[in-house]
């Protein structure tokens, strides 16, 4: 077993509407340090606006979220932190974006550089050697003086990955990182991913790749209507789901499904 | 009639001082109009909501009146509330006041074109609403910012001939003084919307120079 005792980032009862739309109804997870989860559910189940909660780029409603033992976004039950607080806190959460999200106007090498330059504020040369060291890792060693524009999305999803590894998060947020992808891109992505988990990264993962999620995940979240329906192991979640709406999710992505 | 340019010839310093004046006039208040609109932007953005919707209402009031009635009214009527001004200095600020809104207009529309995923891979990331300002939005939104911007610069340009009605000393006023000596009014007139045509596509063509570096620094392509 890979995991730590403290949790690296733990949710409690986080409630978060928009307008009279309920999207996460009391939901509570906790992260083991070197942990990967991979949260399943269909759309609108409020797999994305939960890992939007836990770097508080939307706050929930009510609720708390922890990053090892600080309460992020708020300093205790009332009183809100300070901007400049809350952005020290999302340095230590990294995030990938669906649609990859990377800045156009800046080359591979320095999209991987601007975070560690304006918010850990390294010097050129420093950021310089993080940078090279993640986009070796993501297998673009090659690509430096690329623009994002000219890379597939295969590509520009591993600098968008890189870009959030060299600033050393404690977890990392996948959101969908796959699925804006040509299927025949996602493959090189998902084996990036496989190697972050291999070295004990702590991640949580919405996907709708369910054999990733077997093979790779410590844990699986099946979450629906805004609330964790199943957690558990993968093997007991895929192969043995015990409620019904997950039976009938998992049906459509099986390669017997209709939409496989 | 005649058409001969040589009447000139004794005016040519005169002239010169005059589109001198005219330059200064408008670097001044296309600057004073960049940061009255960068300021309506922001003020739109954070300001409390009295700000906002005393911001609304300048740039209601501004946009629906002629630029010549507005100059008619700093310049004849603030002097009876006892404001009384150069004449440059109220041709100066009125030329800013007008442009600011469409200025601000401008930068808006470049700011929201920028796509907003790439904004929030630098709040996620941590960065603060300066660096993300200086580091994601501007360098975006320049590129779409400049060609409109240099096309209200030049209609600032020309538009700042009209000083010469509240007796600003520039190319415009000047010209007139030409011609009330020199009864050539084909010659003068001639000459100064030659000059006036050379100004506006030397700026026209140097912005295109400098939104192509643009472009090809930041690796965004143009759609043209």
């Amino acid at each position: 077993m890979k995991l730590n005792a403290a949790p690296a980032i733990r949710a409690r009862d986080i409630v978060k509407s928009f307008g009279a739309q309920r999207i996460l109804d009391g939901v509570s997870l906790d992260v083991a340090r070197g942990e990967a989860i991979c949260i399943l559910g269909p759309s609108g189940s409020g797999k994305s606006t939960l890992l939007r909660c836990l770097n508080w780029l939307s706050p929930p409603d009510t609720g708390e979220v922890w990053i090892g033992d600080e309460r992020v976004g708020m300093r205790n039950a009332s009183v809100p932190r300070p901007e400049r607080e809350i952005r020290a806190q999302r340095s230590r959460i990294g995030m990938v974006f669906q649609s990859f999200n990377l800045w156009p106007h800046m080359s591979v090498l320095e999209n991987v550089m601007e975070g560690l330059l304006s918010v850990k504020r390294m010097t050129r040369l420093d950021a310089s050697d993080v940078a090279v060291e993640a986009l070796r890792r993501v297998g673009l060693s090659g690509k430096h003086t690329a623009m994002p524009g000219s890379l597939s999305g295969g590509q520009q999803q591993r600098v968008g990955i890189a870009r959030t590894l060299a600033m050393a998060p404690e977890v990392i947020l996948f959101d969908e990182p796959t699925s804006a992808l040509d299927p025949e891109l996602v493959g090189e992505v998902l084996a990036v991913m496989r190697g972050l988990a291999d070295t004990q990264t702590t991640m949580i993962v919405v996907t709708h790749e369910i054999g990733f999620a077997r093979d790779v995940a410590d844990r699986i979240v099946f979450m629906d209507g805004g609330k964790i329906v199943e957690m558990g192991l993968p093997a007991q979640i895929i192969d043995h789901p015990s409620s019904a709406r997950l039976r009938q999710f998992l049906h459509r992505f099986t390669p017997h499904g209709p939409h496989s | 009639m005649t058409f001969d340019l040589a009447v000139l010839t004794a005016y040519v310093p005169a002239l010169l001082h005059g589109f001198v004046d005219t330059i200064w006039l408008c670097v001044l208040s296309g600057a004073l109009a960049c940061a009255l609109g960068i300021a309506l932007v922001v003020g739109r953005r954070r300001g409390s909501r009295l700000l906002v919707v005393l911001i609304d209402g300048y740039v209601a009031l501004t946009l629906a009146l002629p630029l010549l009635v507005l100059l008619y009214v700093t310049f004849y009527v603030l002097p009876d509330f006892g404001l009384l001004l150069p004449a440059s200095v109220v041709g100066v600020l009125t030329l800013a006041i007008y442009y600011a809104p469409y200025v601000a207009q401008v930068i808006q529309a470049a700011i929201d074109a920028v796509p907003a995923g790439t904004i929030e891979a630098g709040v996620a990331i941590g960065m603060s609403p300066l660096a993300i300002g200086r580091r994601i939005v501007a360098p975006q939104a320049l590129p779409l910012l400049l060609p409109t911007l240099t096309g209200l610069m030049i209609g600032l340009f020309k538009d700042s001939a009209l000083l010469s009605v509240i007796s600003v000393h520039e190319l415009m006023f000047t010209a007139k003084g030409v011609v009330s000596d020199t009864y050539a009014p084909l010659e003068v007139y001639f000459a100064v919307a030659l000059v006036y045509w050379a100004t506006t596509a030397t700026l026209n063509h140097a912005t295109r120079q400098w939104e192509r570096r643009l472009a090809l620094a930041h690796g965004v392509a143009l759609e043209r």
